[in-house]
């Protein structure tokens, strides 16, 4: 096998599968360490959310499949902010969730308190979505680093990075853009060097991406 | 990729940009691994996705090994995939991580098939190994079934080739008198 053919991205299953292994070892990667010789073992369990100001933060985004979900536009109904022309936002204890004319949302991460309270949030715009909290993420240099494949698929779900911005961490979530049947994985992360974005997938065709890393604000 | 304590096979587990470069490298290897073994392409799926389960899971253990990441490859492949066939079906569905043949779309499974096909035969003699003791069957496996040197199969095994030729000499004798010598005397000695 020559290195062109390793470093075009396998179609088919092997994608697919790819995009979840991937998945797993960003995990595992996250955790600091993977559970040595467990072939099939429990996923790390994900340490609880500490505000620690002198810690970077990063943030690793994924989507995993679900059940078949509908992709509608319309925020639903409860605690999330109303459907809105301009911006409408709610401020978390944790987060800054904004909404858009055009029904994206953008978000703004202050610090990893609330997961769930983000989760809710975005879930509002009927995607499925799941946020978890993880003290030890991989390395800006380590992510500015990796490359993945399809970037530009994942990109349209998460834009506007401005990761490190003196107002926070924001992106713009697009839930249009979601692949029906697929679950939105955020995964707050601490790293040693900065504050970093990434896009993974979990069983979907979407493959894993990183898409910026920038020097923490604290 | 070297032995050292720095080979980038130590990070697989942890660095999503290594394991990508591991996996395109081998993931056709492990998938033809895994077909001379199973007919099923769902199950193949399913061993597929546990094969690199467990190199994850195993990768910050590695130490090198002769011949390189590939014979670990295949000592690490042939135990996940012997510990899955001691599971049952039930056992599967609760403690695998991935679930392979839910990956699988019409494509995919033509392209099983077709591999599964092609190792028709040498799967056929895998089966006949079933019969020999582990530690025998294991050498003769590799060598025979997956195309091993001796040296190659005892450092997957992590036995010494000394061991691994005795296993072998001793395997190909308990199945010189069966219908499949013939096809076991061609595959070891070419």
């Amino acid at each position: 096998m020559n290195l062109s053919e390793v470093e075009r991205p396998p179609g088919g299953f092997e994608g697919r599968l790819e995009a979840e292994l991937v998945s797993v070892v960003a995990e595992y990667g996250a955790a600091g360490a993977a559970p040595a010789r467990q072939a099939a073992g429990p996923r790390p369990a994900q340490r609880p959310a500490r505000q620690r100001p002198a810690v970077r933060i990063g943030v690793l985004a994924g989507l995993a499949a679900g059940a078949a979900i509908a992709l509608p536009l319309a925020i639903g109904s409860g605690s999330p902010p109303p459907p809105a022309t301009g911006h409408d936002g709610v401020t978390l204890a944790a987060y800054t969730v904004a909404r858009n004319a055009d029904g994206s949302l953008t978000v703004t991460i202050n610090d990893l308190r609330d997961p769930q309270g983000l989760a809710h949030t975005l879930a509002a715009t009927g995607v499925s979505v799941k946020v978890t909290v993880s003290d030890q993420g991989p390395s800006c240099r380590r992510l500015s680093s990796t490359p993945w494949p399809d970037r530009e698929q994942v990109l349209k779900i998460f834009r506007n990075n401005q990761l490190g911005h003196p107002a926070g961490h924001a992106f713009t979530f697009y839930p249009a853009e979601v692949p029906a049947g697929a679950t939105v994985v955020v995964q707050l992360l601490r790293s040693a060097d900065g504050f970093g974005l990434i896009t993974g997938a979990r069983q979907t065709s979407v493959p894993a991406h990183w898409i910026g890393c920038g020097p923490d604000r604290g | 990729m070297g032995a050292r304590a720095e080979s980038p096979v130590r990070s697989i587990g942890t660095d999503p940009a290594a394991f990508t470069e591991f996996y395109r490298a081998h993931v056709d290897e492990v998938t033809r691994f895994v077909v001379r073994r199973v007919a099923d392409p769902e199950l193949a799926a399913d061993l597929t996705a546990e094969v690199f389960l467990a190199v994850i899971g195993a990768s910050a253990t590695y130490r090198g090994s002769f011949g390189g990441p590939r014979t670990w490859l295949y000592g690490i492949a042939r135990n996940a995939i012997a510990a899955e066939f001691r599971r049952s079906a039930r056992e599967r569905r609760a403690a695998g991580l991935i679930s392979g043949r839910r990956l699988l779309d019409a494509d995919d499974v033509d392209r099983l098939v077709e591999k599964i096909d092609a190792a028709r035969r040498v799967r056929m003699l895998h089966e006949e190994l079933q019969a020999l003791p582990e530690g025998e069957r294991a050498v003769l496996e590799l060598v025979s079934v997956d195309g091993l040197t001796v040296a190659e199969a005892a450092a997957a095994l992590r036995i010494r080739p000394a061991t691994a030729r005795v296993r072998l000499h001793r395997a190909r004798r308990a199945l010189r008198s069966t219908p499949v010598k013939s096809v076991i005397e061609r595959e070891v000695t070419s």
